[in-house]
């Protein structure tokens, strides 16, 4: 590795100038956040006093009037995780039981069905909008926690059958035939065999659940009243018809990003690949 | 320990039929290995003995059960697989103690099977490590304890030793044969390898195309294949197979389409026509001045305990083995006898011995 200096100078350069495009419109919105409540810097300036006072009046409405929205973000950021909490737990047990019977089943029909997951998901979401919305109030459950998560768990379960059908593909079936033979039962065979082996792409496949319901605007905000905001429908309320809070907004925007942090940290553990290894060969 | 029934077994696979009626009667205690080329049907016998395959026709008894409806965890029986299907997230002594906590065992008696297991392959100081950490060696020595922890009636071997290099595998033949005399339970073993068959069972079937070919004890078929692709098929180097005609005009003899003439002590009884395959095993010929045979040497394989040559004999291609060391070289010329007693004839057309 003898490159010239010119070479990796300018290696650096794209490198920096690719993370300067992208983060630079967080860094000015960081920014925001930090500037005194009703202060909005028109160019990327430093503001001249640094504070979290955007941040305490998002968490607990605390805010100045005329300059804050007064509510807090606290009851939405327990629906945000009550809503992805469910549809977690949906789309990976759906998810699992299907992507099994996909990974192994040898049929045309299932192979149509694999196919047709895949092709819904391609459909623009708000075309469901409608029915949607109808299915839902029908039953009663707008602006219900479970009505959001029935709704985010068909717009996932496909990507996190997509998902686990890989991982558990790679799972030779020869270990299955052993479990058979050694006298385990087919909810056995998962349980002992499958589960255990596939809880890296379990963990995969939650948390890509999770993001996705977390961060999913369009039918929250169609199906919530008030009562089951999630946290994108908080967040856009800072902008009313008569004035928007942009400090408070971009406040609860990083806010909102914490528990992902948190999230992806835990779940990333159980990511670790090659547990397989050594089964077989 | 159970005998195992195998009655007019067959399978198809749609409209493949992969096999075709198979019969074979295996004894209590009994050491049988399946033998045949790949795709001859010996691992979906295999399977279908184990329960992983539907049986499409026959019956399959183990004892004096059929078992062509049981799911294979009510068989009794134990498999080791040619990839050992070691569970990876499970240490050696899970591994090998799975299906007695499937059974419902208490954990005292299970500890203790799994330690006289671990005892008996020395797999003691192993009992910890999960599959990834052992050598293949190892794997394969767990996947026979996972075996034997259950003490099953009937013991499956799927080409156990096919992953592993030659020394190796050498070594865990003798240990499988050595934990066969030790627990004396039937056992069931596929390779394609007939070196394994014939130093390890007790009795051989040979398979192909969905067939049995023979049935029976190691040096037997060796001595006495019923056919052509038996003979063929046992024995490495392979034998030499010539089709010619007989002929009885002066003294009896062979000769071969490529011009080599055996002479013989009488034709063959029950020849129903003049032509036939000779058959000559490559260690069944002699050195010797008087002999009939004059082989030009082409390659010549000494290995220390063997010497193989390779020649040409008029128009046919002849390999020739000897337990001697004999001092020839590419472009010697040498007269070979082959042994009357010991030459074969099979008929051209059935392939059957005559």
């Amino acid at each position: 590795m003898n490159r010239s200096f010119t070479y990796r100078a300018s290696l650096l350069f794209l490198a920096a100038l690719a993370a300067l495009w992208t983060l630079f419109p967080f860094a000015w919105y960081f920014l925001v956040s930090l500037t005194t409540p009703g202060h909005i810097p028109r160019r990327f300036s430093f503001p001249d006093v640094l504070t979290l006072d955007s941040y305490a009046s998002a968490l607990f409405g605390s805010g100045a009037k005329g300059v804050s929205a007064n509510y807090s973000i606290l009851p939405n950021i327990f629906n945000s995780f009550v809503v992805a909490g469910l549809t977690v737990v949906g789309c990976t047990v759906l998810g699992f039981g299907a992507a099994y019977v996909f990974s192994r089943g040898r049929s045309t029909t299932l192979n149509v069905l694999f196919n047709a997951l895949l092709v819904i998901r391609m459909t623009p979401a708000v075309s469901l909008a409608v029915p949607i919305y109808l299915m839902i109030n029908t039953y009663g459950l707008a602006d219900t926690h479970i009505g959001l998560s029935l709704v985010h768990i068909m717009l996932s379960l496909p990507l996190a059958i997509w998902l686990l059908k890989g991982f558990i593909d790679g799972i030779p079936v020869e270990l299955e035939e052993a479990a058979l033979i050694d006298g385990a039962s087919v909810l056995q065979v998962l349980r002992y065999i499958i589960l255990p082996l596939a809880a890296p792409g379990v963990a995969v496949a939650a948390c890509f659940v999770f993001l996705a319901s977390y961060v999913e605007f369009m039918f929250a905000s169609i199906l919530s009243r008030g009562s089951s905001d999630t946290l994108p429908i908080a967040i856009a309320g800072y902008n009313s018809d008569h004035q928007t809070f942009y400090n408070e907004m971009a406040a609860a925007s990083f806010m909102s990003m914490i528990p992902l942090f948190i999230f992806f940290y835990f779940a990333g553990r159980y990511m670790v690949r090659g547990l397989t290894m050594g089964a077989v060969k | 320990m159970a005998t195992v029934q195998i009655v007019d077994v067959r399978k198809d696979f749609g409209s493949v039929k992969v096999v075709k009626g198979i019969d074979i009667d295996i004894r209590d205690g009994e050491f049988v290995a399946l033998v045949g080329p790949s795709g001859c049907g010996k691992s979906t016998l295999l399977r279908m003995i184990a329960g992983l395959e539907q049986i499409t026709g026959g019956e399959i008894r183990v004892g004096t059960k059929v078992v062509n409806n049981v799911a294979p965890k009510d068989r009794d029986i134990a498999m080791v697989f040619q990839n050992y299907a070691l569970y990876p997230h499970m240490t050696v002594a899970e591994n090998m103690a799975f299906s007695l906590k499937l059974k419902g065992v208490p954990k005292r008696e299970i500890e203790q099977r799994v330690n006289k297991a671990a005892d008996i392959l020395s797999l003691t100081p192993l009992l910890g490590r999960v599959p990834r950490q052992l050598s293949g060696g190892q794997r394969q020595r767990v996947a026979m304890g996972r075996a034997i922890v259950r003490d099953p009636q009937v013991f499956l071997f799927d080409e156990p030793l096919s992953n592993l290099d030659a020394k190796l595998r050498v070594q865990m033949r003798a240990e499988i044969k050595e934990l066969y005399q030790r627990l004396k339970t039937t056992t069931i073993y596929v390779t394609h390898d007939q070196i394994e068959a014939m130093t390890m069972a007790d009795r051989i079937v040979v398979m192909h195309d969905g067939i049995v070919e023979q049935i029976g004890q190691p040096l037997e078929i060796y001595d006495q294949p019923d056919n052509m692709f038996v003979a063929g098929f046992i024995g490495s180097p392979a034998i030499n197979l010539y089709p010619g005609s007989f002929r009885t005009e002066d003294k009896a003899v062979f000769e071969t389409d490529g011009g080599i003439i055996v002479p013989l002590e009488r034709v063959p009884a029950g020849t129903p026509r003049r032509r036939g395959v000779l058959g000559i095993r490559p260690e069944h010929v002699a050195i010797d001045p008087a002999g009939a045979i004059s082989l030009a040497v082409t390659v010549t394989e000494p290995t220390g305990s063997e010497t193989f040559i390779l020649g040409r004999s008029e128009q046919e291609t002849m390999r020739c083995l000897f337990r001697d060391r004999v001092a020839l070289k590419p472009g010697d010329r040498v007269q070979l006898r082959p042994d009357p007693n010991r030459i074969l004839f099979f008929d051209e057309e059935t392939g059957r011995r005559i």
